[in-house]
Parts: structure tokens; C-alpha cells; sequence
């Protein structure tokens, strides 16, 4: 697929012979129709390739909007998804008997300079998930009215619980029902600074309950 | 940086041996450079004719001419070499360097000369480029007081992570050039160097 510039006639859009003209966030394209047969059957390469792309998009899809915030500074020539896409696609995925899985600890939601709060916790209580983070900042990148962003994923129910507050208060719950509390939950953090051009990196925190930490990978 | 780059990725084309060389030693000094922008882009902007971009550009050009060793594929940043600060302005004498209890102290020493205001701000740098994290003393400390004490980010607990100290004056316009204190493993005083 080539992209161009404007040319002598500038850019066109619609089907010329077999060339179609397109355009997306302000990028000009240039395809060919497609030579493949829509009825051939897929090498074993294209199946992995699928199966790694239909992983990682279904798990992306439900979390657009905190993708939107995470990969801000990504978005003038790229959708939120096709930046977590790009940014996970050589990371988050490994294999384990011939089928392809995620590494949900190695899953990143945002990119950026901005610093991580460091020192976070999730701790499993009764009532639900309590984190917890550092609300120092050190005064390199970092602003107390720095936006942090947690996101909890319930396996059992295949669905992403996620809410924000300040960096400066230090602490976050998020109620969970007793079904979701029986779920193998995965939990990320990061953070966005207050006028929204920059992130930070995610960091995923292993869930602990009062007194003994799980290994929610075990499980996963 | 990563997310541009991915060395398991297959090249489509042979690059030339300096082409490569040279690519290799700006992703370092970038990757080395970038989280310390805003201090970066303070302590180099006389020499950026006050372009915040251009002082960014002339702190990279200058860790990869001197903090840049080994042979390409396996180049790497030399930490004490990297200047983070540059300036006339005189810097201080360093006395001791103590790494302890997620707090770090350091005792200096001026000597006198006509460049020198009492009031001039010490600043010092804690950084670790493998967590891409780093703070600065945020009390203020003069060149008078002969002594600073900072607290450590909490990431430092068991990474590790170098020092880094400069002078500014007052103002914020003029700057010493910077001095390496020492790697350290984590927040015990275990000197990497």
C-alpha cells in the first residue's frame, strides 16, 4: 500500500483501473486490488498472524476510550487500537503449546515519558481492589494533578473495570461483586498529566490479598 | 524508543557498517537522554540560544561523541562520561557521597572565585536509565550550605540508578558543568563503579 504526497494532479480518492485511491487521517493512500483469491486457503504463517491479531484486538477493542488517553500522543496518524496493537503485538504475546496466549503482565495500555508513581499495590479485600502508589514526584516529569488511570480485567467475565483519580491521592477502590472476587483479576496502572499530551509507561501490579500474595499468572 | 524500534524484526535492506553504527549510537544517547528532557532542555539552553529543541540536540550530539564506547553491535553509554549539564559557571568540590536508607546525602566544598554566588542552587540528579526514572533534590540547596540531602524515588529500592550533580545560578540562566558521582546498586551504598 504507498502513500503519497500531492502530486502534480493532487490526490485522488475511488477505483481507477485497478488502482484505488484513499485517504485516512489526512494520509494519502495508494492500493491495489487484491490479487488473492477470496477462497484460498490460509497458510499455517496467516493462521498464526490471525490468531495473534484476533487476540490481541478483542482484548483491546472494550478498553478504545483508556486507550485513547494511554497512547495520546500516538493518535494523529494512528487509531488508539492500532497503536496498542503496534506497541503489544511484539511483547504481550507468547506461545505455549501450539497455541498463542497473552502475557497479561507484559500488556502495556500507554507509552510515554512521563513517570511511573512507583512503589503500586493492589490488595484483595473483602469488599474489593484497594491500589495504592507513590504520590511523590521528584520533580523531573510529574505533576500532583496528574491523572492515574487503573484498569482491572475480570477473566471470568471477560471485561474490563477501569477509573481514575489524582496522583496526589494516592489510592484507588474499585468494588468488585463476589463473583468477580472469585475471578483471576489482572490490574494496570498508568499515568496521563493533566492537560493530556503525555503518559506514562504501564506498570501491572500483582494482586495480594490482606496477607498472602497470588500469582495470578499461574492461573491465567 | 522501542516503540519505533524492533531488533527481532528482519532488515529489509543491507545497511552500510557506518550507517548502522551511527543509528546504534543515536538510539543509546536518545534512549539515555530522553526522560531527562526537562533538565536537559534547562541546563543546555544558553547553548540552544534559548531553543529548547536545539540545546536537546546539542546535549545528544555531545553523549554521543564522548559517553558512546564499544564496537558496534555491542555499543554502549559510559554514564560517567554523559554531560548532563554544561556551563561556566563554577561547580563545587565534592567531599563524600553517602547512599543510604532511600536518602542520599552529599558534602561539598567552593572555592572562592569572582564567578561564584553564595546563593547559587545545587542541584542534583538521581537516574536510572534501565527504569527510565529520575528526581532532583526538590529543597532547594546552596553553594553555601556544603551539604545536600535528597530522598530517592522509590523505584531505586533495588535498581540501580547513577548521580549526577550541577550548579545553577539564581537566575536559572547559568549553568556548571555537571559531575558524575557514582553508580549505585539499589539504596544500600554499593558503589557499581
Amino acid at each position: 500500500m504507498g502513500v503519497f504526497k500531492k502530486g502534480i494532479n493532487g490526490p485522488f480518492s475511488g477505483k481507477t483501473g485497478s488502482i484505488i485511491g484513499s485517504k485516512w487521517k489526512s494520509i494519502h493512500y495508494m492500493k491495489g486490488l487484491p490479487r488473492v483469491r477470496a477462497h484460498r486457503k490460509a497458510s499455517a504463517e496467516q493462521l498464526v498472524q490471525r490468531q495473534k491479531f484476533k487476540l490481541l484486538l478483542d482484548f483491546f477493542t472494550p478498553m478504545q476510550q483508556l486507550l485513547k488517553i494511554g497512547f495520546q500522543q500516538f493518535l494523529n496518524r494512528n487509531t488508539a487500537i492500532n497503536a496498542a496493537m503496534k506497541f503489544n503485538y511484539d511483547q504481550a504475546l507468547y506461545e505455549e503449546e501450539g497455541e498463542i496466549r497473552l502475557d497479561y503482565s507484559k500488556v502495556q495500555l500507554s507509552h510515554g515519558a512521563l513517570f511511573t508513581a512507583g512503589a503500586e499495590k493492589a490488595v484483595l479485600l473483602p469488599e474489593g481492589l484497594k491500589i495504592t502508589w507513590n504520590t511523590k514526584t521528584y520533580g523531573i516529569s510529574g505533576n500532583m494533578d496528574d491523572r492515574v488511570f487503573v484498569a482491572c480485567y475480570i477473566q471470568l467475565e471477560d471485561w474490563v473495570s477501569a477509573d481514575s483519580v489524582l496522583r496526589e491521592d494516592g489510592e484507588i477502590f474499585m468494588e468488585l461483586s463476589e463473583k468477580e472476587m472469585q475471578s483471576i483479576l489482572h490490574v494496570w496502572i498508568f499515568l496521563s498529566n493533566a492537560q493530556g499530551g503525555q503518559a506514562s509507561k504501564t506498570v501491572y501490579i500483582p494482586i495480594e490479598r490482606e496477607n498472602e500474595p497470588i500469582d495470578n499468572l499461574k492461573n491465567g | 524508543m522501542e516503540y519505533f524500534y524492533d531488533a527481532s524484526k528482519p532488515k529489509k535492506k543491507e545497511k552500510s557498517y557506518g550507517r548502522l553504527v551511527v543509528q546504534q549510537r543515536m538510539r543509546l544517547a536518545m534512549a539515555f537522554l530522553h526522560p531527562l528532557r526537562p533538565i536537559i532542555n534547562e541546563t543546555w539552553l544558553l547553548h540552544g540560544n534559548g531553543n529548547k529543541s536545539k540545546a536537546f540536540g546539542l546535549a545528544l550530539k555531545k553523549l554521543m561523541q564522548d559517553a558512546i564506547e564499544g564496537q558496534y553491535p555491542a555499543q554502549y553509554v559510559v554514564p560517567s562520561l554523559v554531560t548532563i549539564s554544561s556551563g561556566l559557571l563554577p561547580g563545587v568540590d565534592i567531599q563524600d557521597v553517602v547512599v543510604a536508607d532511600q536518602q542520599v546525602e552529599v558534602y561539598f566544598s567552593s572555592k572562592d572565585n569572582p564567578l561564584n554566588r553564595s546563593n547559587d542552587e545545587v542541584v542534583l540528579i538521581a537516574y536510572s536509565p534501565e527504569l527510565e526514572i529520575g528526581g532532583k533534590n526538590e529543597d532547594l540547596c546552596y553553594r553555601k550550605n556544603n551539604y545536600l540531602k535528597m530522598e530517592l524515588p522509590v523505584h531505586f529500592v533495588n535498581n540501580p540508578f547513577h548521580l549526577y550533580l550541577y550548579v545553577r545560578s539564581v537566575n536559572g540562566k547559568q549553568h556548571s558543568k555537571g559531575v558524575y558521582l557514582g553508580g549505585f546498586d539499589g539504596c544500600a551504598n554499593k558503589m557499581l563503579i
